[in-house]
């Protein structure tokens, strides 16, 4: 039997820092728990990047008129959002200071509980039947005591982290916003919150999410310049062999142009896109694939911060619409000399527009747009800053910002190559490669020089840039996604691309030369297999159509040419007039732009 | 008793070189080692968006300033508004700022007074990115030395794409984009 012990000091003492022990560890255990949910909603919490609160505002700008329920369901969940956000960043100050305070008490009540310790009898001395009794009571003390402990710290996690913040954002974007609902406070309060009505949420249109197009609908498609990730690569090998423009044999359909623009027409889901600008108009249109009916035409509104004057060091050789616009699924983008960037819906209503500021670039800006996935890329070479910029597709909000060291003429390539997909970038100094979602720097060669206008190639392994005055480069991909190694394998100085991008057969790579030589290279050893001349320079890119090879010269002569370690011909024929500007290759068709003409040659 | 002269005059000389050595290093080191601040210099920012992330605080320490005698106070402030926005006011469905950090205050027409609330201001850099591009670029970003934790590494300058960051002297602690220093340091 236990001995009763009586009453006394230090056995009040003892229970009472015991008491206290456990409470403020329970609470600190508690706390921190909190704590931590909180951290993490915080983290979730992104008042910067809110999907919602962004395509609710991007919907109210893009509608004809004013209205008035989106515009104070906007203010709800702002207003939702941001207390969201200040609250759990006030209960996470509040709760370090609680926590700092439970635990000092639980440090200095335990030292007491120490102290006050009484000296129980050895366990020795107590009887068998009495040890058992004991530990079954310490046992049942314990059990209780974590059950509690877990009941508690378990109702007030849920309690926390059963989003109720998040419920109410919900409510506001998808119920109607209430007339006396809360009213936006702090800095956000409605102009005049009396007119603002009870609004009807089926008045508002939905914001869809579309999902973004995949790389197998590019492929069949022509998004961008030089067709699917901008490598010169035709998915479709049925395009036209034969054609005569003035007898009009093969040709489908014309269509005239007024105004002037250098880029190539893009074609996404049987339409057919090309922008064109002067000093004064910035224009998109619109065609239908198969009969070249001009479905609609819209002129580029002025965005903040549009000049009022047209930019001065464009050359007339760019002109101001030199970028080959982008075609993304339900979507087309075009940029121009001035910084415009805008984006069109297939049926012609603007989605949103801005301008980047003029870039410094002392030919006129030429880069053309690529995109892919939910991501608009823009190389905006500013001689400034150079950077690489990514826009969300849908919103135009800025995905992410990367520096370049230097600044070119060339467009950005996207490939999938044997360590995974990539931006392929050349610059006045270097080749380099990006993560083509977060935009990290992968890899860079240090291989260009002089103002590089062509653009980087990939095919099979190799990334092939080259540039006059300075080298061709076999750039070899190995390593692995995480850490991609390129190295140049192989440089080749005799004949140098100057505008003409190049394109690679797996085999061999491919490009036109200024003087007028049609070049090919051995891809693996840089070997000069053949070198054609031909009757003018070269500034379009090729492009491989199966096992065939399409290049025109300035005079507008395309030739057709056997994609081989030889040069065998197989069609010279006549665009009609000088080309600039890349064709775009779909199923049996071509789509070709000259100054003054859009046209589709068909095959028979 | 020689003995103990001796040495204590050894110790003496020991203790006196000891001192005389410790006191020049302290010379030495007291005088460069003036206690050094983390800043962002604003020249070189491209309002990435990470020192609002990558600060080990939260809220980041960096915030933004208006750098009022750059300002142009306009009305149609586009560090204030969202772009294309239907209305010149403070409409949530027309502000940028995703905290509603800024205040528009009416001066006279055509003038707004645009000051930032530091404790709601997150250092997102949208405000800056839009000012700098569309209008004076007065608002930039600055660590705020009574907030920063002095971090022995700052942590977003290891993520800074533009590298802006440096240790700054603590009798210069901020980087201004012009002289009128007291103009961009309002009270915090
Ligand atoms: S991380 Fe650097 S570039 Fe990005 S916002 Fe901060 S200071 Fe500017
Ligand atoms: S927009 Fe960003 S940087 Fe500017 S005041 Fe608001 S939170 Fe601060
Ligand atoms: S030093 Fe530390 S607290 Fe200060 S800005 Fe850098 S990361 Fe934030």
């Amino acid at each position: 039997m236990l001995e009763k012990r009586e009453f006394d000091k230090s056995d009040f003492f003892w229970r009472l820092s015991t008491t206290v022990t456990i409470v403020s560890g329970l609470f600190s255990v508690i706390i921190f728990i909190l704590l931590a949910v909180n951290y993490f909603q915080i983290t979730r919490l992104d008042p910067v990047n809110h999907e919602l609160l962004t395509e609710l505002r991007q919907t109210y700008a893009s509608l004809p008129e004013k209205d008035e329920a989106l515009a104070q369901r906007i203010r709800d969940l702002d207003l939702i959002t941001r207390r969201a956000f200040f609250t759990s960043q006030t209960f996470l100050q509040g709760g370090a200071w609680m926590m700092l305070i439970t635990v000092s008490v639980f440090l200095i009540a335990f030292k007491n509980m120490i102290r006050w310790r009484p000296h129980l009898p050895e366990l020795a001395d107590v009887p068998t039947a009495d040890k058992e009794f004991l530990a079954y009571a310490q046992s049942r003390h314990l059990i209780t005591w974590a059950g509690v402990g877990l009941l508690f710290g378990g109702m007030m996690t849920a309690y926390f982290s059963e989003s109720a913040l998040t419920k109410e954002m919900v409510e506001a974007a998808t119920s109607a916003a209430s007339a006396d609902g809360a009213a936006p406070a702090d800095g956000a309060a409605p102009a005049d919150p009396a007119a603002a009505p009870a609004g009807d949420a089926a008045a508002v249109p939905a914001v869809a999410t579309v999902p973004p197009p995949t790389w197998e609908e590019m492929l069949v498609n022509w998004p961008s310049f030089r067709g699917p990730g901008s490598n010169g690569v035709a998915h479709f090998t049925t395009a036209p062999t034969t054609w005569d423009v003035d007898a009009g044999t093969n040709i489908k359909w014309k269509a005239d142009l007024t105004l002037p623009g250098k880029n190539s027409p893009v074609f996404w889901g049987g339409k057919l896109y090309i922008s064109a600008a002067d000093e004064t108009t910035r224009e998109v249109y619109c065609y239908n694939a198969d009969t070249g009916e001009q479905l609609w035409k819209q002129t580029v509104p002025n965005f903040p911060g549009t000049p009022a004057e047209s930019p001065k060091d464009v050359m007339e050789d760019t002109g101001f619409a030199a970028s080959t616009m982008v075609a993304h699924g339900d979507m087309a983008f075009a940029i121009f000399a001035n910084g415009d960037l805008v984006a069109y819906k297939s049926d012609g209503t603007q989605a949103w527009g801005k301008n980047l500021g003029v870039a410094k670039n002392h030919y006129g800006y030429s880069s053309s747009l690529l995109a892919y996935d939910k991501l608009l890329y823009v190389q905006y070479d500013d001689s400034e800053k150079p950077r690489l910029l990514a826009f969300d597709t849908a919103t135009g909000n800025e995905a992410w910002t990367v520096n370049r060291k230097k600044i070119s003429w060339a467009s950005p390539i996207f490939a999938k190559t044997n360590v995974g997909d990539h931006l392929i970038l050349t610059s006045e100094k270097d080749v380099d490669g990006y993560n083509p979602l977060t935009g990290a720097p992968l890899w860079t060669v240090e291989c260009l020089g002089g103002e590089v206008a062509p653009s980087a190639a990939y095919a099979n392994g190799m990334v092939f840039a080259a540039n006059e005055y300075a080298m061709a480069n076999g750039i070899t991909l190995g390593g692995t996604p995480e850490a991609v190694e390129a190295t140049v394998t192989w440089e080749f100085d005799e004949l140098l691309p100057e505008v003409s991008s190049p394109v690679g057969d797996g085999e061999r790579f491919y490009y036109g030369t200024t003087v007028g030589d049609i070049v090919c290279l051995d891809a693996k050893t840089g070997e000069n297999l053949w070198t054609q001349e031909v009757e003018d320079g070269i500034d379009a890119s090729p492009i491989l159509v199966g096992d065939r090879v399409y290049l025109a010269d300035k005079s507008g002569i395309m030739y057709i040419f056997r994609a081989s370690a030889t040069y065998e011909e197989l069609g010279k024929l006549k665009l009609g007039s000088a080309s600039y500007a890349t064709p775009a290759y779909l199923d049996k068709r071509m789509y070709v732009r000259t100054p003054e003409q859009l046209y589709c040659i068909e095959a028979p | 008793m020689s003995e103990r002269k001796k040495l204590d005059r050894r110790d003496f000389m020991r203790g006196a070189a000891a001192v005389a050595f410790t006191g020049a290093t302290w010379a030495a080191v007291g005088e460069k080692t003036e206690t050094k601040y983390w800043q962002l210099d604003p020249a070189k920012c491209t309002q990435c968006g990470r020192c609002t992330t990558h600060c080990v605080l939260t809220p980041s320490a960096v915030k933004c300033l208006n750098q009022f005698d750059i300002c142009g106070y306009c009305d149609l402030c586009f560090g204030y508004l969202q772009p294309g926005s239907r209305n010149l006011d403070t409409g949530a469905e027309n502000q940028l700022c995703p905290t509603a950090a800024i205040e528009r205050k009416y001066i006279e027409a055509p003038y707004y007074e645009y000051k930032i609330h530091e404790d709601k201001c997150i250092g997102c850099a949208k405000c800056v990115k839009a000012c700098l591009v569309f209008g004076n670029g007065s608002f930039y970003l600055q660590i705020r030395q009574d907030i920063c934790i002095n971090c022995n590494e700052c942590s977003i300058a290891k993520s800074c794409p533009s590298d802006c960051f440096s240790e700054v002297p603590e009798s210069n602690p901020y980087m201004f984009l012009t002289g009128d220093t007291h103009l961009a340091h309002p009270p915090a």
